[in-house]
């Protein structure tokens, strides 16, 4: 008697089940069961963007993708300036340098693990750039988790985990730590047992098809020239991306986001900062080690909304930007940028944040102008201000 | 720092999913004898995903109603009144406690700043217990019905915590009577095809409320009602009608899942609603809209106040301290105060006019045309009812009057705005792309049509009576559009709050 339900529930849910696993699978949008890094790589090195349908899950293997790209074609001069940095730092662009090459290196989420990891990628290959910004958020040095708050999910950082790197870094970090003659870090990336739940997940989701069925018979990547195309993200050729052009001048949603954000973070680490960390020890050993290395490191800070810097943070300074401003103080590293927005005279969140804590393109470019002379002054040009 | 995760188990929810299969099966499975032992147990972990703890809190109250139930029983004269008020007392203590406190403390705040003084008394950061509302008003049922002779006390204390805790309605009702619900978990419930195939269908439908309309308008109504002073006029009215749909698929939603997995397992519970926006009053919307709650306050508050079996104006009263009160069980703002105030306002207002309503529509010949006094009276009513919903979903009462303000003024400049600019300038910024909008209109006009259908009969009969490729095709439509235009992103039911 059972076995008639039975039967009609799969009549009914397999074929559907069936239907969504096939579509997620083959279409992808977001690249989750097909690596499509090489693709992206070979339209970046190629100097054009790269127009791509979602959100890549898979940055770290982009950045080693781009990097094998480029031996593949003998590119095998580095750049002159490349960044080692978040979404927060993504805006920092080609037009802001006067000649040269350059790259940007996003790992959106990204920690100081992914960091060395990038450095043991570029440092074994041989591509190390004469200038390297590195982009510090105030989590840097905390791993991110997902937690449900208010039957809501939210991206916290959370002191109390260790780090973990991107997972197609992981052998570059191995890498980067012997370079940096530290101990290995035995945290693996990712449990694998849990990536391949999420892909089960992620194999069967609904929000995933219906992200696929919008994509339709369109393309997944393509090439193209804009910094912004409708519906699509862009990855520029210098690695770099922009939030679009709607989420930018929404400057109710940037409020809201800025206010939820808000009220989750209260008493959370901006106040407390933790330089105490064994990875603030091995964020210093790096920027001593890229030293050592012939290469010019510059120290970036990008700021906060100032809703919600004024909101979490009591001082004028973080105390995790002040003990790496005073590092960099006495080991000679320049350091631009601030946290505080308030510093570089943004007061309100108007259109200058797209939401709690990514600064539009031109608050970027703003903050870099004000330090043109000390960049000059170790041999970085700046283009001429068009802002 | 250490985050904790405060969720319920969401009925949209995987989890739920397979918590719901998991149970149904082993329930089957298991002689009926043990049985209640599975639902208990499950209803506790069901209730302990919220915040573990707080189920010492629904046990310590389950005791004391457990222990009043028999010594109403057991005893004579006055000491059953005692063993009820102790029982009475224990429940809104904690109800009023876990729910208000904070409230009563913001309002003797305000009351001491105007007369000059510091309040004293301290705030607590407490966290509402899931459906203390709901299971506080479904125990304190038992005990009144034990004591008025209606309801025999329950001996099996496992049974009776049961009765409190039972899953399915535990966080957001349906409010039982324990007439209805006690009984049933002595019975033995045999497997049945039809019974259990009803039950998933009813839970299909509940969730195409729910992830399809509900959380689909609700982007436009937390956009709107959460950054008002960015609004005005076109865009309240559209997120006040569109929060009424909301708030209905929600919870109406909630309570078709309920029921279905109630009844998967061979339970009744009761219906909790009836097409309430197809009234044609404000007396018919209150016998469909949240049947349970209303039925209980009829018969717990409204009666022993009298009723209407006393003089006029004191009729009046008692529904006017029902009303308040159903507004304050809502929520410990003014807000839902005033919604439950401008419902009993309505209710005196149509009782109050009847007469002359009647005679007008006599006098202009209207009462021949009883379809479009229909038609007018049920729109009348859903205006009624949406304008009620501003107090109930604003923030607070300045938003409120703030919002009911704009609706007119800024609409007005809106519609000034539409005539002007033949081009697109005109933007509402509701945050809902346009397809998206269509396919919440059409979803609702849907919804809508299936109400008008069961009006005519039940519409489950309609379906099975169906040739097989259009019951099938009917089956995969319904699949198709929850997994195609639901939002998936594990948005809480509105009533969980309450």
């Amino acid at each position: 008697m059972y076995k008639k339900l039975l039967l009609k529930v799969m009549l009914l849910s397999v074929p559907i089940v069936l239907l969504t696993g096939l579509v997620n699978y083959f279409v992808d949008g977001a690249f989750v069961f097909k690596d499509r890094s090489s693709e992206i790589a070979s339209i970046l090195v190629s100097g054009n963007n790269a127009a791509i349908k979602y959100v890549p899950s898979n940055w770290g293997d982009l950045q080693t993708a781009v990097v094998a790209e480029k031996i593949k074609r003998g590119r095998l001069t580095p750049n002159d300036i490349m960044v080692f940095g978040t979404s927060r730092s993504s805006e920092i662009n080609s037009g802001l340098f006067h000649g040269g090459a350059m790259f940007n290196c996003v790992i959106p989420g990204g920690n100081l693990l992914d960091y060395i990891g990038l450095y043991g990628l570029y440092k074994s290959s041989n591509l190390l750039p004469k200038y390297l910004i590195i982009s510090i958020d105030p989590w840097t040095f905390h791993e991110r988790v997902s937690v449900t708050i208010n039957n809501k999910r939210h991206s916290v950082a959370d002191p109390n985990i260790p780090l973990t790197v991107n997972p197609d870094l992981s052998k570059n970090l191995v890498q980067g730590m012997r370079f940096l003659d530290l101990e290995n870090i035995s945290n693996p990336a990712v449990n694998k047992e849990s990536n391949k739940i999420g892909l089960i997940k992620e194999l069967f989701s609904p929000s995933y098809l219906q992200s696929n069925i919008e994509i339709g018979l369109g393309k997944v990547v393509f090439i193209t020239n804009n910094n912004f195309e409708s519906d699509y993200f862009v990855i520029r050729s210098d690695g770099g991306y922009s939030q679009s052009k709607e989420t930018q001048i929404d400057s109710i949603k940037v409020k809201k986001k800025s206010m939820d954000f808000l009220e989750i973070h209260r008493g959370n680490f901006f106040l407390k900062g933790d330089t105490s960390s064994l990875y603030f020890n091995y964020f210093q050993k790096l920027l001593l080690a890229i030293k050592k290395d012939q290469v010019t490191p510059v120290v970036y800070f990008s700021p906060i909304n100032p809703l919600v810097y004024d909101g979490l943070v009591q001082d004028t300074i973080v105390p995790i930007e002040y003990a790496i401003s005073s590092f960099c103080s006495t080991e000679g590293i320049l350091y631009i940028g601030s946290f505080n927005p308030h510093k570089y005279g943004y007061h309100n969140t108007g259109t200058n944040f797209s939401d709690s804590y990514h600064p539009v393109r031109s608050v970027v470019n703003s903050i870099f102008y004000k330090h043109e002379a000390e960049l000059k002054k170790i041999g970085i040009a700046l283009t001429s201000n068009s802002n | 720092m250490c985050w904790q995760n405060f969720a319920v188990m969401l009925f949209n929810s995987l989890h739920f999913l397979l918590f719901f299969i998991i149970v149904s099966v082993v329930y089957f499975a298991l002689p009926h004898k043990y049985r209640w032992m599975l639902l208990l147990g499950s209803s506790c972990y069901f209730y302990m995903v919220f915040v573990p703890i707080y189920i010492l809190i629904l046990g310590f109250t389950i005791v004391v109603d457990y222990l009043a139930g028999i010594y109403i029983e057991k005893s004579e004269g006055k000491l059953r009144r005692y063993f009820l008020l102790a029982s009475l007392i224990v429940n809104v203590g904690t109800l009023g406690f876990f729910k208000y406190y904070n409230f009563l403390n913001d309002n003797i705040t305000n009351f001491l700043h105007g007369a000059g003084y510091e309040n004293q008394i301290p705030y607590l950061d407490i966290l509402l217990p899931v459906g203390l509302s709901f299971h506080t008003f479904q125990a304190m049922s038992y005990t009144i019905e034990v004591y008025r002779g209606h309801q025999k006390a329950e001996r099996h204390f496992g049974i009776y915590s049961l009765y409190v805790m039972f899953y399915p309605q535990l966080v957001a009702g349906p409010i039982e009577r324990p007439q209805n619900l006690l009984p049933q978990f002595h019975e033995e419930k045999s497997y049945d095809y039809q019974r259990v195939t009803d039950g998933l269908k009813l839970m299909a439908w509940g969730l195409f409320k729910k992830v399809v309309i509900a959380d689909r308008v609700a982007t436009v109504v937390d956009n709107v009602y959460d950054n008002p002073m960015n609004y005005n006029g076109t865009a309240f009215i559209i997120a006040t009608i569109l929060f009424s749909f909301q708030i209905f698929c929600d919870f109406s939603g909630y309570s078709d899942i309920a029921i279905g997995s109630a009844q998967v397992m061979g339970f009744k519970l009761m219906k909790n609603f009836n097409s309430p926006y197809q009234s044609r009053s404000i007396q018919e919307f209150w016998s469909r809209w949240h049947i349970s709650l209303s039925t209980w306050f009829k018969d717990y508050l409204y009666i022993p106040l009298g009723g209407n079996r006393v003089k006029i104006y004191r009729w009046y009263l008692n529904l006017f301290i029902v009303f308040l009160v159903s507004g304050l069980w809502h929520g410990a703002n003014w807000t839902f105060v005033v919604w439950g105030a401008l419902h009993g306002f309505y209710l005196i207002f149509a009782l109050i006019t009847a007469s002359i309503r009647t005679k007008l529509l006599i006098l202009t010949g209207l009462v021949k045309l009883p379809r479009l006094i229909n038609f007018f009276n049920v729109l009348i009513t859903f205006s009624l009812v949406s304008f009620a919903w501003i107090f109930f979903r604003a923030k607070s009462l300045p938003i409120a009057l703030h919002i009911v303000e704009e609706s007119t003024r800024g609409l007005y400049d809106n519609l000034i705005e539409l005539t002007l600019n033949k081009t697109l300038n005109f933007r509402l910024g509701l945050g809902i792309s346009p397809f998206e909008l269509i396919i919440a209109i059409l979803s609702i006009t849907l919804m809508e049509l299936v109400h008008l259908k069961q009006r005519r009969g039940s519409i489950r009969v309609w379906i099975n009576s169906l040739p097989v490729y259009q019951r099938w095709g009917l089956y995969y439509l319904l699949a198709l559009s929850i997994l195609l235009f639901g939002v998936f992103d594990q948005s809480s039911f509105i009533y969980f709050q309450f």
